[in-house]
């Protein structure tokens, strides 16, 4: 017993100041700030050409504990929402600036009781008229780039990708493409920020759990 | 009063004061527990000042109210009645005498009885023992009470020794400094409470020092995150400071933290991360040097728009960061300039000179917090080049025919402009060099300046060889550049000798060519038996084919560089056959024992194919050199008749201008002189001209000997040495008048040779025109003969016997044939009667921009099978179409995993049957989506075609998969999607988009032809031409295919349509300003060869504008200039041929000869320097032989 105690506290010794250290650059990713735990993520849609998404933000919610995760994200989607009309329940994170040339990596842990997921990044610009500055406004930047989707399962290709309804399950995505092409390069140019999007959309009614959301720089721009 | 009264009130004192001394001793036990209070959580919390001042003020609060409270027991009375009761219930056997007596004295009516009872003795209250009055019980607890606290007060002293004292002082003295005593100390902590770079890692560095077995833990608390400690070690025995080091990997937020060593404790630190320091922008103000005559230019963004900088220029330089800045510093390699920080502080200022032999030169500023940030300045630098100076004539050194002067033809270019040139002369003698400056030009003309000079005809007494060279300046202050033409030679031979080294030219010439196509023709039947069996082929018997082909490419490579141009007309023909054919050929050969013998047979079938293509047109040129030797020497003898009389001209109008009665110069009697033998030498070359062209034209060859007859009967040199003699007796009007003669007479043998050259001319038009006609005539009979091909297959088709198997293979094509037709017909009849008219909007949104999606196609979607699906006409779908209240919003929209595998073939509606279809207002900005092209087998990708359709909508909710649907849709949602679009007629409004075939409107102000159907047919609808310009992005082929706006360009004229001509409001592409410059050049050479005008130049500028039309079709950009370059050259040249006759004749510039990509890569004129020198030992170790 005393043995376990003090492994359980080397343990703890040890991983904490990694903890401290950790290079995720997703704010609140584990959406467990204690004062709001949505804090940093974009879940109200009511700007200009979002009127499929008005009531978006009362489907969203942080839910305290499932299956034995604390301070989860939860989406919820009927049919209507997932299907019929098919808008989906979606957050984006706030704008993370990026270095040009640089790979990253989203990695997502999550599940499911129904609904498919498409998690990506998606690159903005700058758009036209703005002068560049640390902190972007969402109506200041313009979408230029949506990475490879996070594809839970084996199957890496589709458009959604389905979690495990049983247990959580953790992948990632890479981006920007390797060997992206002429047309992929000209856009990825103008590349300033990335935002994580997560959206419940497709399969059957239920809610799409979501948590631990990381992005990390895993290479540096090639001289 | 009594006489009791005074001991009573004395008694009374004395209990006063021992109350007093209670209550103080309870106060000072309060007082004293307040002071050990506060020094034990001093001595173990380490109060700030506030705290030790606070509990200070308690103590010395409840100090003073002790005093007080001592005060005002001490300020009161007893009454002796009051000490009487007090006595009496302190000591019982007084038994009430004691009261009762002080009471009956008291009283003022006295009775009998109080008299007598007054009377007796009162009690002794001095034998009293005042002790009994005591609170024994309430002393009892004061003083113990004090002696419990100074117990508390003082033991403590015993554990913790000086500490606790110093704990004591720090209360009692709470304004004091004295620092209390630890267990441990934390002595310093880095970096405090600081300022750091976003993401960056922190290094957190602790010193303490302390006794053995101390903890020191680290306290983190970033801004809306969990609170933690992290330990980090323990102070060991070693003497001195120990340091403990966190590092925190990245700060991404707003961190407080401190230190704790035991009971020590550091204040609590803030770590503020901020992004870096950032450049905002850079602009610039560029002043060039004034020499130039540039304007000042202003950059708005020096950071990353490449800017070309004049050499020497001014720059002003205004910097803007995103912190307040402490330091900005403008770079170059070995110059540093402070720029000036000014208002507001992120602003820094300065000017400083560009050099651009340092290169662009960096920004380097710092911030406060020590951040620095760098960029490179992306200024390119513009080096004042050397001006360029061409030679046009002449291009190598010149035989000078008698009578010819040397004449320099050169255009100058600089960068900025020139300022003068000089020519020298060149003489060398045996012990030294001289150079004489013959003309000096100050040059105001700007960037350009085109010059001639003509010498005088060199004397008899000249030397053979006359040596020039330029040399020009441009206008760089304060140090002109300088650039010098090579020497330029000019050699005095006989007409007779030049003619005759013509003449040998010719023949190596024809020797050359012979002996090319006895090698072609020897290598070709070495290899053609092996064409179908190239294995049987001995070893290395390849090889030595290669090395022959190669040997026969080199030759003909020495002929195409001989700058005589020996193959005239001709020369194009054998310079393709060189760059082409016979490239192949040899790589072919040299290929071919090298790979698998399965692929060796086509690889040298093509290359004996190509040999004889060689061959073939090698005995074509080979035939025609006759010809062109001939048209040649016609060509030379009319430009040296026309010269004779531009000289004679001259001399005349010279002559005309002379004072009276002053003698000649003696340049022009030589001059004149010189033309009879000029003259006498041309009668000489016709003659024998005459000889030599008989076999070919013999009108011409009598027309010649007729000129020479009549010369010589008009006795024209006879009268030229007679002008001469006139001119040097100063007989000026007797030399007027046979000049005159002269001159008349050589007009008329001119336009006897004229009107032969423009009857000839007409001939050979004629000729060739009569070509042109049997060539279209036989083009049309090929046509008629196709057409008769198809009806005799149609005829087959009615045959009764279809029995035969041939028959059978024929039916099949033919119905192939006729199934294409059929589905060609039915499909324009289908485009006529399906489509409605189209709304149009002309509604063009300016802001389309572009999203690319990283889709991952599906893996193994690319040979997924196609499928079918019919789609019957519905009213609801009518319904649809007409209905649309507003634009609507787009939701979740991605590109496709899958290419699409459906054929959609739909029930179309009747155009009766069609709504009016709403037309939405565009909104202001359009979004699209993009993606790399799906892979999918060709075959599945032509099996999904789906059908032309009319079933649509006016708007549409556009989200999920972008894909090809069945339905057309007016709303312009379209997106570029990563599928090709359909091989089909789409209608409705979209962007621009992929290639493919529509007639619906665009409703993009702007945007790109990407990748799409590449199997466009030219066809057309009925859709009338729309308002509004589209700029196109790029370049893309398209065809017409419908109706819409006029977007992109073409090169070739467009298709007849029912549409306006609507040509573009930009000038013409660079390429159709080519191709139409080549079409003139090559009518102009036509037009002179013809007239046997010398047309090297003109050859030249046509194959130079030939190949700088195919650089900029396959984009080779660079190459384009270069080919222009020597095109103009060439016409220049060509300009200075028309004005000379035989003298400037080129010949070889070296013994040499070099290919022609060399050739035309450099002229003479662009010799390295390291050459020249060369050059002129050459031309020295020349005039020491002769």
């Amino acid at each position: 017993m005393k043995t376990g105690v003090f492994l359980r506290l080397s343990l703890w010794l040890l991983i904490l100041p990694t903890a401290f250290g950790a290079s995720n650059l997703v704010v609140n990713g584990s959406f467990d700030d204690p004062d709001h735990p949505l804090r940093g993520w974009r879940y109200k849609y009511d700007r200009e050409g979002e009127s499929w998404y008005l009531s978006n933000h009362e489907r969203v919610q942080v839910v305290d504990e499932y299956a034995g995760r604390k301070k989860v994200l939860a989406l919820y989607g009927d049919r209507t929402i997932l299907f019929d009309t098919g808008q989906g329940t979606k957050v984006d994170s706030a704008p993370i600036p990026i270095e040009k040339g640089a790979r990253y990596k989203l990695t997502v842990t999550a599940r499911t009781t129904g609904p498919s997921s498409r998690i990506l990044a998606e690159g903005y610009q700058w758009r036209p008229g703005i002068k560049p500055h640390p902190n972007p406004e969402w109506h200041e930047l313009r979408k230029c780039f949506k990475s490879e989707l996070v594809y839970f399962g084996k199957e890496k290709g589709g458009s959604m990708s389905t979690p495990s309804k049983t247990a959580w399950q953790t992948a990632s995505a890479f981006f920007p493409p390797e060997n992206p092409s002429p047309l992929a390069q000209n856009l990825l140019s103008k590349m300033e920020f990335v935002v994580i999007h997560i959206v419940a959309i497709g399969g059957t009614e239920g809610t799409l759990y979501v948590d631990d959301v990381q992005l990390e720089k895993i290479s540096s721009p090639k001289p | 009063m009594t006489p009791l009264d005074p001991t009573l009130i004395r008694i009374g004192r004395w209990m006063i004061r021992r109350k007093t001394g209670r209550w103080m001793s309870a106060g000072a036990a309060v007082c004293l527990l307040i002071l050990v209070l506060a020094a034990s959580m001093d001595f173990f919390l380490r109060l700030d000042r506030f705290g030790r001042t606070l509990w200070a003020a308690l103590f010395f609060g409840g100090i003073m109210g002790v005093a007080a409270v001592a005060a005002r027991i001490l300020s009161r009375r007893y009454p002796p009645v009051a000490v009487a009761a007090a006595l009496e219930r302190a000591f019982p056997f007084l038994d009430n005498r004691l009261i009762n007596y002080v009471q009956f004295a008291e009283k003022r009516n006295k009775g009998p009885f109080e008299y007598a009872y007054l009377e007796t003795r009162p009690p002794a209250l001095d034998q009293l023992d005042l002790l009994a009055l005591r609170n024994v019980k309430a002393d009892r607890r004061a003083f113990g009470a004090l002696t419990f606290a100074l117990l508390l007060l003082l033991l403590p002293a015993l554990w913790a020794g000086p500490a606790w004292a110093n704990s004591l002082l720090r209360i009692l003295n709470p304004f004091s400094n004295r620092p209390p005593v630890l267990l441990a100390r934390i002595l310093s902590v880095s970096p405090g409470s600081a300022t750091r770079l976003q993401g960056a890692p922190v290094l957190l560095e602790c010193k303490a020092d302390g006794k053995r077995g101390q903890p020191v833990l680290l306290e983190l608390a970033p801004a809306g995150g969990r609170k933690s400690t992290v330990r980090l070690g323990i102070l060991g025995d070693q003497q001195g400071p120990q340091t403990f080091v966190f590092s925190l990997d990245a700060l991404t937020t707003e961190t407080r933290y401190r230190f704790r060593a035991g009971d020590d404790r550091s204040p609590l630190f803030t770590l503020t991360p901020r992004p870096p320091l950032a450049f905002r922008s850079i602009s610039a103000r560029i002043f060039p040097p004034e020499y130039t005559g540039l304007e000042p230019r202003f950059v708005a963004d020096a950071l990353s728009s490449e800017t070309l900088v004049p050499d020497r220029s001014e720059i002003e330089l205004e910097v803007q960061c995103n912190y307040p800045l402490v330091s900005a510093v403008v770079s170059q390699k070995s110059d540093t300039v402070a720029l000036q920080i000014s208002e507001p502080p992120t602003t820094g200022r300065g000017r400083f000179r560009f050099d651009a032999e340092q290169g662009g030169g960096t920004i380097l500023a710092g911030d406060a917090d020590g951040l620095t940030a760098a960029a490179p300045l992306s200024f390119s630098p513009l080096a004042d080049q050397p001006p360029r100076l061409q030679i046009l004539v002449p291009q190598g050194p010149v035989v000078l025919a008698p009578g010819a002067v040397p004449t320099l033809q050169w255009v100058a270019t600089d960068d900025y402009g020139l300022s003068q040139a000089v020519l020298e002369q060149i003489i060398e003698t045996q012990s030294s060099t001289v150079r004489l400056e013959v003309a000096r030009w100050p040059i105001d003309t700007g960037r350009e300046w085109t010059g001639e000079w003509k010498g005088d005809p060199p004397g008899t007494g000249s030397p053979p060889f006359l040596v020039y060279q330029l040399a020009i300046w441009d206008n760089r202050l304060p140090d002109p550049q300088p650039a010098r033409s090579p020497f330029l030679v000019f050699r005095r031979q006989p007409l007779s000798a030049a003619l005759e080294d013509k003449q040998k030219n010719a023949e190596q010439t024809s020797g050359t060519l012979d002996r090319l196509i006895r090698m072609q023709q020897e290598n070709l039947d070495r290899t053609e038996p092996f064409a179908d069996r190239p294995t049987d082929a001995r070893p290395g018997q390849w090889a030595e084919a290669a090395q022959v082909q190669q040997n026969i490419r080199i030759l003909a490579g020495q002929l195409l560089a001989d700058p005589r141009r020996p193959l005239g007309a001709l020369q194009t023909s054998v310079a393709r056959l060189w760059a082409n054919e016979m490239q192949e050929t040899v790589a072919l050969l040299v290929r071919i024992p090298d790979i698998r013998p399965t692929d060796q047979g086509p690889m040298a079938q093509r290359a004996v194919a190509l040999q004889r293509r060689i061959l073939e047109t090698l005995i074509r040129v080979n035939l025609a050199m006759p010809r062109v030797q001939q048209h040649r020497q016609i060509s030379d003898l009319l430009a040296l008749l026309d010269a004779l009389i531009r000289n004679q001209q001259k001399i005349r109008d010279a002559v005309e201008v002379l004072p009276p009665h002053s003698p000649a110069p003696s340049g022009l009697v030589d001059r004149q002189d010189g033309l009879a033998t000029q003259l006498a030498e041309f009668l000489e070359t016709c003659e024998r001209e005459a000889r030599t062209i008989e076999k070919g034209d013999t009108r011409f060859a009598a027309l010649l000997r007729e000129v020479a007859a009549e010369a010589r009967s008009a006795e024209i040199a006879a009268d030229m040495v007679r002008a001469a003699e006139a001119l040097e007796a100063g007989d000026f009007p007797r030399a007027l008048s046979l000049q005159e003669r002269v001159l008349a007479a050589l007009r008329a043998l001119q336009k006897k040779l004229s009107e032969w050259r423009v009857e000839a001319a007409q001939e050979k038009a004629e000729v060739l025109l009569e070509t042109v006609t049997e060539a279209k005539a036989k083009l049309e009979k090929l046509r008629d003969l196709q057409s008769r091909i198809v009806e005799a297959m149609r005829e087959v088709d009615s045959q009764p016997d279809k029995s035969d198997k041939a028959y059978d293979e024929l039916m099949e094509e033919v119905s192939a044939i006729k199934s294409n037709m059929a589905e060609a017909v039915l499909q324009i009849a289908n485009d006529l009667h399906i489509f409605p008219e189209l709304p149009v909007g002309n509604d063009l949104v300016e802001d389309v921009f572009q999203i690319y999606e990283d889709m991952k196609q599906v893996p193994g979607s690319e040979d997924a099978k196609a499928a079918e699906l019919g789609l019957q006409k519905e009213d609801w779908i009518l319904e649809l179409l007409e209905k649309a209240q507003g634009r609507l919003d787009d939701m979740e929209m991605w590109l496709t995993p899958k290419p699409d595998t459906v054929a959609r073939n739909t029930e179309n509606f009747d155009q009766a049957e069609l709504p009016k279809i709403p037309v939405l207002p565009m909104p202001s900005e359009l979004e699209d989506l993009i993606g790399d092209l799906l892979e999918q087998a060709e075959e599945e990708k032509a099996k999904s075609d789906d059908s032309a359709t009319n079933q649509g909508s006016a708007d549409m909710p556009a989200g999920w998969d972008v894909a090809e649907g069945e339905f057309v849709n007016f709303s312009a949602k379209g997106k570029s999607g990563n599928q090709p679009p359909d091989h089909k007629e789409q209608d409705g409004r979209s962007l621009v988009g992929r290639q493919g075939m529509s007639d619906g409107e665009t409703t993009a102000g702007s945007g790109k032809i990407n990748e799409g159907d590449p199997n466009m047919e030219a066809r057309r609808t009925r859709d009338s031409p729309q308002a509004g310009q589209v700029q196109e992005e790029d370049h893309a082929e398209a065809k017409a295919t419908g109706g819409g706006k006029s977007a992109g360009y073409a090169e070739e004229e467009g298709m007849a349509g029912s549409g306006p001509r609507r040509d573009a409001p930009m000038e013409g592409s660079d390429l159709g300003l080519l191709a139409q410059m080549k079409r003139e050049a090559e009518a102009l050479y036509a037009k002179s060869s013809l007239l046997h005008v010398r047309t090297i130049g003109l050859e030249q500028a046509v194959e130079a504008l030939r190949q700088a039309t195919e650089a900029l079709q396959n984009n080779r950009i660079q190459q384009v200039r270069e080919f222009q370059r020597i095109a103009v050259a060439a016409l220049r040249k060509a300009k200075a041929e028309l004005d000379s006759g035989l003298s400037a004749e080129i010949l070889p510039a070296d013994a040499t000869a070099r290919p022609p990509p060399d050739l035309a890569a450099g002229l003479a004129d662009e010799a390295p320097e390291e050459f020249r020198e060369l050059v002129s030992q050459y031309f020295k170790s020349l005039v020491e032989t002769q």
